[in-house]
């Protein structure tokens, strides 16, 4: 996979995205803060990233990286814009707690992955000639069981090189499978449409439709952009505070990197 | 559990009368118990229930209580030295805490915050409605009076009723509210309604403040819901929203302490309104307001007082203290 940024910045939302001028392959790095899984801090009905030197914490990081990387972009400077607080949201009260500005925030209010994000990224999208591939060492199982007793469980198997992301998903009475990933984002761009469009099902309800299309952008944003992966098969059958299942997994995978210049 | 719902809160008190006890103050229903002379510390309980006897709406008032009380008698045991240096705080009834009760030492505010560590707790506000009539209100005239309390109730429904912009917020889900919305929501209720004998009704609202709210803010909240300015009448701010930003010593003992025994990062989270955290603010930067993980709904029959909890609740407590007073000493 070609590692891809951006040729200009661009606005999106309550985030500016920029360019990278060296990208080194998955490394998209919010408010100063990298995501990975050695920095995510919470990860239960949202993903909060801290740097654990100057401990900087950045909150709902799953709804830039999910975005970015289902929309092909690899590597990427991101910052929150939001200068308002609205209290009604809990990460607005920890922050201001915590004497920090609105701007930590980088999730939107209405609660959506990304809207219209696909309509932008088009023309800025920059593909180098630097290719990475990364994947798991070894298959990885994980399970968890939720406050109300449901079970969520998840595989990330390795792939081949060029093989792309393989998702299978499932939340509760909803499921999609085959869902492709590759160098261009997801192959189904009706599908990155609503993903970026969909609520959490925190607020909407966990069986709802458009909870599932959520869900699929987060799972994305915690195994392929905290994890940085490129080729991975995912199955996952999602319980309630997913994130819980899914950052579990991938901060117990061994990751494997290769990278290739051309 | 049961032998302590047999108990009156006096005969809870009478735990703190320990051999080492030096001194006990009583103020407005609130007690001092110290146990030495170099006070290092002090911790706060807050009862938020006005019966003198222990009521099932105590459950959470009980689980900090015994932590407290599991923390002298392990010290008593294991550090008298560090027993000496607490000074511990308790109401027995929802009072105001006395000028003379304001400590200026590291202080810890038991609260039932569910593990989240607090900074920040919600002001108060009262404000009065008027509900023009001006019909004579005569014993006689029921069917006026009838009218009047259909209006009042009305008026009060759409009061109280709760909004949110992109979600949906229905009977049955105030819990899941309180959880995530609840602490930054300018809320109000009822405190009394009085009708004069024009059948005009004073409605007297509580409100629950959140930081950065200026009365125009509540004014405008409230005009939202009944959608008539004129009614409003005044709004005075009883107790301003408290902030202490997380700076000094205590709240980074009590973060790495928190690390250690509950294995994760601490979050905060507001107070939903104002206790003895806000009037401490006033003088006192050196304070954080936290409570056992036991407190769920107290609305619920259904509550459980948790041992563990409590004891886990209490390790945590007594080592903040003990580095604290290390550190101090």
């Amino acid at each position: 996979m070609r590692i891809t940024t951006l040729s200009k910045p661009i606005v999106s939302g309550n985030v500016v995205i920029l360019p990278v001028k060296n990208p080194e392959g998955g490394k998209i790095v919010i408010n100063g803060v990298e995501a990975k899984p050695e920095n995510v801090v919470k990860y239960d009905a949202r993903v909060d990233i801290m740097d654990p030197t100057t401990k900087k914490r950045c909150f709902i990081i799953e709804h830039v990286l999910g975005p970015l990387r289902m929309l092909g972009v690899t590597d990427a400077i991101v910052l929150g814009l939001d200068k308002t607080w609205n209290f009604l949201r809990p990460e607005h009260r920890f922050a201001y707690s915590l004497g920090l500005t609105p701007e930590v925030v980088v999730g939107r209010e209405d609660g959506k992955q990304r809207p219209k994000l696909e309509e932008i990224i088009d023309s800025v999208r920059l593909k180098t000639d630097k290719e990475f591939y990364v994947t798991v060492a070894q298959e990885v199982y994980f399970k968890t069981i939720d406050i109300f007793g449901h079970r969520g469980e998840i595989t990330i198997a390795p792939l081949p090189p060029e093989s792309g992301i393989v998702l299978n998903i499932e939340l509760f009475k909803n499921s999609i499978e085959d869902i492709r990933l590759g160098e261009n984002g997801l192959e189904d761009k009706h599908l990155a449409k609503k993903i970026l469009d969909a609520r959490t099902p925190f607020l909407i309800g966990i069986e709802n439709e458009e909870a599932l299309f959520h869900a699929i952008g987060d799972v994305i944003a915690d195994i392929v952009g905290l994890g940085r992966l490129t080729d991975a098969k995912i199955d996952v059958k999602l319980n309630f505070f997913y994130h819980s299942l899914t950052v579990g997994a991938i901060k117990r995978a061994k990751i494997i990197r290769r990278e290739v210049f051309q | 559990m049961n032998l302590i719902f047999e108990k009156s809160m006096e005969s809870l008190l009478q735990y703190f009368n320990r051999p080492s006890l030096t001194i006990h103050r009583e103020k407005n229903g609130w007690h001092n118990f110290r146990y030495g002379e170099q006070i290092k510390v002090a911790i706060y309980i807050e009862r938020f229930v006005s019966t003198p006897n222990i009521t099932n709406f105590d459950i959470e008032y009980l689980q900090r209580l015994f932590s407290v009380m599991y923390l002298v008698e392990t010290l008593e045991k294991t550090s008298e030295s560090t027993l000496k240096g607490i000074d511990i705080y308790l109401s027995t009834t929802p009072s105001e805490l006395p000028r003379e009760f304001y400590s200026k030492v590291p202080t810890l505010v038991l609260e039932p915050t569910e593990l989240y560590f607090s900074t920040v707790h919600n002001g108060e506000a009262e404000i009065k409605i008027l509900l023009k009539n001006g019909t004579p209100n005569i014993v006689s005239n029921i069917w006026i009076q009838e009218a009047t309390i259909e209006d009042i109730f009305l008026v009060l429904k759409k009061i109280m009723s709760l909004k949110h912009k992109y979600y949906p917020i229905e009977r049955g889900s105030e819990l899941f509210f309180r959880k995530v919305f609840l602490p930054g929501v300018i809320l109000f209720a009822p405190r009394s309604v009085t009708i004069d004998d024009k059948s005009n009704a004073a409605l007297i609202l509580r409100t629950s403040i959140p930081p950065e709210t200026s009365s125009k803010d509540i004014i405008e909240s409230l005009v939202e819901k009944i959608g008539d300015k004129g009614k409003i009448k005044e709004v005075n701010i009883l107790k301003q929203p408290a902030r202490v930003l997380p700076q000094q010593e205590i709240h980074k003992i009590a973060e790495e302490t928190f690390v250690k025994i509950y294995k994760r990062v601490p979050e905060y989270e507001w107070f939903p309104f104002p206790t003895v955290f806000n009037d401490l603010a006033k003088v006192n930067d050196s304070i954080l307001s936290i409570g056992p993980n036991s407190y769920s709904d107290i609305t619920s029959s259904n509550v459980k007082f948790d041992v563990d909890a409590s004891k886990e609740f209490s390790n945590f407590i007594s080592d903040i203290v003990q580095r604290i007073i290390q550190m101090e000493g």
